[in-house]
């Protein structure tokens, strides 16, 4: 059990890390747009639309990261005042809401895409990519999150049964 | 339900899971989410998501994780080092003067850095060991360092401001110059606090070794040099922000470049420090992006609902006047800063505000302002400080919450003050912005 749930944790971490990488991209496109723009006076076409999917991107994959090392901003007045067992089953409890906003999202995310899909829907600008892509990145990233929290509760559900069975 | 019933519930649910440790970005969305079930069909859900994903496209949003990494690299740049010492060695003789030099050099800093804590953490990590190895107070060290990283609300670029425009179609050029003004008043009472506390408790602020005061005239002046770099690059993004060449986030990219060159320059630049200053980015601006997702959904449904309009009316039967409702709203934000952070309050409350603001025919821009103040007492203003959060992460482990807050009271008491004054003087913070058109 305890190696799935590292797993998960390598998992997430990795992919969080890994989309570190669209922060470059993004700094590197637009002033790639910019030094177009004003040397040769050719601006690109692709350069803000494309930008906004890669942060897009990023901020979906690495919501699991952030999570995974309690990045997600909390009010930890009374949380940090708990006994490490208080803390988990308070944890526990709180875990459905979680839940209930990840499946919402997930459920109604995954028609809104497949709704896209079917009409082969793109942003019609310039460029005119299509925009399914980025939506199943999203659903993907909601997935991820999903998954973490998941393993969160295992781990805090082990921590509340452990100290029972003392 | 009657919506105002329905208001409380919402709050008082918000507040709950808040409160048992349900991260607020979760807590506002899984509100929303048993909002629009009870209100509505399932398949509203699908405007939730939709609100999400657009707001994740939002090319004004795509500034924020570049202004994020312009600051990580500049963090890791050891610009900031330079900086407090350029600027602290002319304070050798003057009672407080490291003080002071931490708020100055936290002004400098804030104008190429838009977020707070990387302010708090950058200065806090050496000003702090400089100040007590001088035997500072405890007080005026804590201080001083967390209320000058709150500079970095007011003085451009600024998140806060990005995120304001983003909601309310101001423009994000006029809301930069108009901060300018505000930040600049409020770093000089700053200032003043510290030369007057100093003045009254000599004890509190040892001057320098005479070691330290040796240092000639030329080697002060040669240790400046180090200014040449951040106050280009502060100029150039700033100056294409203004002159109209560039959107703010264009003007995000220069200074991630310019951001590089001053690391390059510092030989600070290695594969290393551009990794973790990507992850560092992908982290604070993932954080902030969950945050504003949960109230894009929460704010939807609340509309939908009918929630808006009837706050709008609420606030509009009251009858107070214009002013009278200004005032309503300052004390609404000062009293949701004590509790929630300034994404929650600018997505949650500034979609119902703005229109009634507007009605009146106040300015946006200046709105936008006092909205800036506002947060900048939210980020001092116990029990959720942020501001306070932050130089906890970089102090000795003795250093307690209590401490912290009890140093940045004073600079809060400042603030309000000086919140106040732009309230009442819309000029102060509109005659920068009237000038530059």
């Amino acid at each position: 059990m305890n190696r799935m749930l590292d797993a998960i944790d390598n998992f997430n971490s990795t992919i969080g890390k890994a989309v570190g990488v669209f922060s470059f991209f993004t700094a590197g496109a637009i002033l790639y747009e910019i030094f177009m723009r004003f040397v040769f006076a050719r601006p690109t076409v692709w350069a803000s639309e494309s930008t906004a999917f890669a942060c897009s991107m990023m901020y979906m994959l690495a919501g699991a990261l952030v999570m995974r090392e309690d990045g997600h901003m909390r009010i930890d007045m009374v949380h940090s005042k708990l006994t490490p067992r208080t803390r988990a089953i308070v944890d526990c409890l709180t875990y459905p809401f979680f839940v209930l906003y990840m499946v919402a999202l997930l459920w109604a995310g995954t028609v809104y895409t497949f709704d896209s899909i079917a009409v082969g829907q793109t942003t019609s600008s310039a460029w005119d990519p299509p925009i399914y892509p980025s939506k199943m990145i999203m659903l993907l990233g909601m997935l991820l999150l999903l998954i973490q929290g998941t393993a969160q509760l295992i781990r805090n559900l082990m921590i509340v049964c452990q100290r029972k069975a003392k | 339900m009657n919506t105002g019933i329905l208001s409380l519930l919402i709050v008082g649910a918000m507040v709950t899971l808040m409160v048992l440790g349900l991260p607020l970005a979760f807590s506002i969305g899984a509100v929303a989410v048993c909002l629009t079930l009870y209100m509505f069909e399932p398949s509203v859900l699908t405007m939730l998501v939709s609100r999400i994903f657009e707001m994740s496209l939002d090319t004004a949003l795509v500034s924020v994780p570049l202004f994020v990494m312009m600051a990580s690299i500049l963090k890791k740049s050891g610009i900031a080092e330079q900086l407090f010492n350029a600027v602290h060695i002319w304070s050798g003789r003057l009672r407080g003067g490291l003080a002071v030099g931490t708020i100055l050099a936290n002004l400098i800093m804030a104008a190429m850095v838009g977020i707070v804590g990387a302010e708090i953490v950058t200065f806090g990590l050496f000003a702090l060991p400089v100040m007590l190895e001088r035997k500072y107070d405890y007080k005026l060290a804590l201080g001083s360092i967390t209320a000058g990283g709150g500079l970095a609300t007011l003085i451009p670029p600024s998140i806060v401001f990005i995120i304001y425009g983003m909601i309310t179609g101001t423009s994000i050029g006029d809301l930069f110059i108009a901060g300018i003004v505000p930040g600049v008043i409020l770093c000089f009472s700053f200032i003043g606090y510290i030369l007057w506390h100093c003045w009254r408790n000599p004890e509190a602020a040892p001057i320098a070794a005479v070691e330290d005061l040796r240092l000639s005239i030329r080697q002060k002046l040669a240790m400046q040099k180090s200014l040449i770099a951040p106050i280009l690059l502060a100029g150039s993004v700033l100056g294409s922000l203004y002159a109209g060449i560039a959107t703010p986030t264009e003007a995000a990219a220069v200074g991630v470049g310019g951001a590089v060159i001053c690391a390059i320059l510092n030989r600070k630049l290695s594969w290393a420090m551009c990794w973790s200053s990507s992850v560092e980015t992908v982290r604070v601006s993932a954080m902030m992006a969950w945050l504003i997702f949960g109230a894009q959904t929460l704010i939807g449904a609340y509309t939908l609902a009918g929630g808006t309009d009837f706050v709008k009316n609420l606030m509009i039967s009251m009858d107070l006047g214009p002013w009278g409702t200004i005032i309503l709203i300052n004390l609404i934000w000062v009293f949701l800063g004590c509790i929630i952070d300034w994404i929650g309050i600018c997505m949650l409350t500034v979609p119902i505000f703005f229109p009634i603001v507007k009605s009146y025919g106040f300015d946006p821009v200046w709105f936008g302002v006092v909205f800036c103040m506002n947060m900048h007492i939210a980020y001092l203003s116990p029990p959720f400080a942020m501001s306070a959060f932050y130089t906890k992460s970089i102090s000795p482990p003795e250093v307690t919450m209590t401490d912290i807050y009890s140093a940045t009271l004073p600079y809060l008491y400042m603030t309000v003050v000086v919140t106040i004054i732009m309230v009442a003087f819309p000029s102060l913070s509109l005659w920068l912005p009237l000038q530059m058109r």
